[in-house]
């Protein structure tokens, strides 16, 4: 397999407001390519904010570069969650399907893509569900769902917003270990997480967004108990 | 880094590409919409009365107009009465103990020169009619009309009330003088002077309005 590294990606001066709200305001940050970076942080601090900025979703002002290192530019992103209509009349495979290829899910899923579809649905334990209606599912079900379509095609940047929320134990060993093969395969991924222990063990680097870059590095270098005491009391 | 490597740029989000979209699919709606609104065939609505027609609504004082609308109105009430009771006609009698203007016997009867209702029943095998004649006994302001009520049952059971009819009636009218005629076919009462009276055609209704 040939072992394609994922982007560098850099926030320069990065500032957001809505409604007269500063939401993020001069932040930097450089994300190294083919790492796990966690952003951690209190609730309201801007981390999705964040993420969704990188995807062009926001009007920031300052600088957001992605450095791709080839033509493969393939993101994938599990949002927080997704609200979908109880009666909405969609298979996890229509679901799947509207994700992951441009032409409209009611055509089909292309045999281009139908093996890799299959192969990651099994890879989460959603083998035999493909038919199940998406609105059915449990919260776990879905976790699991909206990170298949994340992985199709195999993307080289990955961003997992809460990705283990409504998630088992099980299922969260499944999600690790998916990304660490992610990022072992090149990957470079950004994925905000409240489960500080977890983020010791999964991250290559993390980084604390409340309004600001409060701080970034290595986990055991700046997790320590003063640095997260005096962000999470403080909100 | 290879040769394919690029930096990009992550823009802040725009609306203006969506807005122009929207404007021009708006753009586009109201144009087709005024096309179809512009070039729509303008005569359908309307069909020129024939020879042997008038038209109720410019052609009749206002008492025989307010008669002619009542008599329009019940012949559906006849008409479901028929359908509801095996097929049986009401008489005039049974028009009057319901009410049913223009039989029942209100103010309105006794202003119009006391119509006088004569019902026949011209059932036929699968052909069911019935006729309902009025004439005013005293001096009245309103001519004499006739319910002509038609229609046909095929051996399998459809319903239908004849070609070109878009009612299972026809309202009749004479405006001077009354003599009950040999029989009812359009050959017979048209000879005879009656007319058929019809409610306004949409292009009657756009002249009245001045807008043609």
């Amino acid at each position: 397999m040939t072992i394609s590294a994922g982007p560098r990606i850099e926030f320069e001066g990065l500032g957001l407001s809505i409604d007269r709200n500063t939401i993020l305001e001069d932040l930097n940050l450089t994300i190294e390519a083919g790492t796990v970076h966690c952003l951690i942080g209190p609730n309201g601090g801007g981390k999705s904010s964040l993420v969704k900025t990188l995807l062009g979703q926001t009007r920031h002002s300052g600088r957001v570069a992605i450095h791709w290192p080839d033509d493969c530019r393939t993101i994938g992103y599990v949002p927080q969650s997704v609200a979908i209509d109880k009666t909405m009349p969609m298979t996890v495979l229509d679901f799947v399907t509207m994700c992951v290829q441009q032409r409209p899910a009611f055509t089909g899923l292309g045999r281009k893509l139908s093996g890799i579809v299959s192969e990651t649905l099994a890879q989460l334990d959603m083998k035999g569900k493909e038919k199940a209606m998406f609105a059915d599912l449990s919260g776990g079900e879905r976790q699991r769902v909206l990170f298949a379509q994340a992985l199709i095609p195999k993307p080289r940047l990955l961003i997992l917003d809460e990705p283990m929320n409504s998630i088992d134990r099980n299922g969260a060993e499944m999600f690790s270990r998916i990304i660490r093969e992610a990022a072992q395969g090149g990957t470079t991924v950004i994925w905000i997480h409240h489960d500080l222990a977890h983020v010791k063990q999964a991250a290559d680097a993390v980084s604390c967004v409340r309004r600001k870059l409060l701080f970034s590095g290595k986990p055991a270098d700046v997790m320590t108990e003063k640095n997260l005491f005096e962000i999470f009391s403080a909100s | 880094m290879s040769a394919s490597a690029q930096t990009v740029i992550v823009r802040p989000r725009r609306n203006r590409d969506e807005l122009i979209f929207l404007a021009l699919a708006t753009v586009v709606i109201i144009a087709t919409a005024a096309a179809f609104i512009l070039l729509r065939p303008k005569d359908d609505a309307a069909t020129p009365l024939r020879s042997y027609q008038i038209s109720a609504f410019s052609q009749m004082n206002r008492d025989a107009l307010g008669l002619f609308m009542d008599l329009y109105t019940s012949a559906y009430d006849v008409e479901m009465y028929h359908r509801n009771n095996s097929e049986a006609w009401p008489d005039v009698a049974t028009l009057e103990n319901n009410l049913v203007p223009p039989f029942a016997v209100d103010e309105a009867r006794a202003n119009r020169g006391k119509f006088v209702w004569t019902f026949l029943n011209l059932d036929k095998d699968n052909v069911h009619r019935a006729v309902y004649i009025g004439h005013a006994e005293e001096s009245s302001p309103c001519g004499s009309f006739i319910l002509f009520m038609e229609h046909y049952h095929t051996p399998d059971g459809a319903y239908f009330f004849g070609i070109n009819r878009k009612t299972p009636f026809n309202i009749w009218y004479l405006e001077k003088g009354f003599a009950l005629p040999k029989d009812f076919s359009e050959g017979t009462l048209i000879s005879a002077g009656w007319r058929e009276a019809v409610p306004f055609k949409g292009n009657d209704e756009l002249k009245r309005l001045g807008r043609k």
